[in-house]
């Protein structure tokens, strides 16, 4: 955990252990035949390139998110844009950043953190996202990637 | 989540979504021949009056009173870090478990730990990849059989 003083709405912090390479979540990260399974049935769009487009698709074909790789160094660290495009109250509000964290551990697991940050005038996306939000997408990916199956039951 | 500010407030909240039943994950925080293999090798069994935590060799490594026991739902017991000498000089603290069952067969597992506020090395060794590494291990355990981590 870092030790600086942060704010609990403006900078938030997940964290999970999966086991599995650095390489397969990765994948699970960028490729959208992985994210519709445990992002809320949002596929993703990138050739994963700086500069290039960040895009998630939900499951009815609107735009649910439209920003740009800010950094990429698979399969380690990927930074991207955020701006909830899903809901209109929290697309009015500015983007914000996403940065997963995949460090591996011994034993054949990782340890996969997710910082999402510069929400500061974002405060209805901090909401949001905060607790439960995340944290949902991220059991989801263990699941996945664990078991081959998603986390909840199709209904 | 639990950040800085929270540490200093004395209360880190975890949370993890598992597929299982709530008896299935009662079972995993309550039972030593589960918790063996995901809790650092800790043996845990809990029943309605006590906490009961050895080491690997028997050791005590914090037992103590059970708060609540309301199976499956809610788990309330002390805490103290006996297995380090200098955690263990620091006040009790306490673990709340939750288990909220949601829709497709998932449920909602929450730890609370607080009143740590007099209990800062405590709060600093068990916060964030700590107590994620044990849920990251009784969600594993559950869904795939097996433990996350090597066994002691």
């Amino acid at each position: 955990m870092s030790t600086t003083t942060i704010n609990e709405t403006t900078v938030q912090v997940y964290q999970v252990f999966i086991k599995a390479t650095p390489e397969r979540i990765w994948e699970a990260i960028t490729k959208p035949e992985f994210t519709r399974q445990y992002f809320y049935g949002a596929s993703v769009d990138s050739t994963v390139e700086v500069g290039s487009p960040w895009r998630y698709t939900g499951p009815d074909g609107s735009l649910w998110g439209d920003e740009i790789v800010l950094e990429a160094d698979p399969p380690h660290k990927l930074v991207v844009g955020w701006r909830s495009l899903y809901d209109p109250d929290l697309a009015d509000e500015p983007a914000s950043r996403i940065t997963w964290e995949i460090q591996p551990q011994d034993g054949g697991f990782a340890h996969l953190t997710l910082v999402h940050d510069q929400l500061e005038q974002s405060p209805k996306t901090a909401a949001s996202v905060s607790g439960m939000g995340w944290m949902m997408v991220l059991s989801g990916l263990k699941t996945l990637l664990e078991t081959g199956k998603p986390l909840a039951d199709e209904s | 989540m639990t950040t800085p500010a929270a540490i200093e407030t004395g209360t880190q909240v975890y949370q993890v979504f598992i597929k299982a039943t709530p008896e299935q994950i009662w079972d995993a925080i309550t039972k030593p021949e589960f918790t063996t293999r995901y809790f650092h090798g800790a043996y845990v069994e809990n029943t309605r009056d006590l906490h009961v935590v050895r080491g690997p060799e028997g050791q005590d490594w914090g037992t103590g009173p059970t708060f609540d026991f309301d199976p499956p739902r809610r788990l309330v017991h002390e805490w103290r870090s006996l297995y380090d000498a200098d955690l263990a000089a620091e006040d009790a603290s306490r673990v709340t478990w939750e288990i909220e069952p949601q829709d497709g067969g998932v449920c909602k597992l929450t730890v609370v730990h607080d009143r740590l506020e007099a209990s800062p090395k405590t709060a600093a060794s068990v916060s964030g990849e700590g107590w994620m590494h044990v849920l990251s291990g009784v969600k594993t355990l559950l869904e795939t059989g097996e433990p996350l981590f090597a066994e002691r």
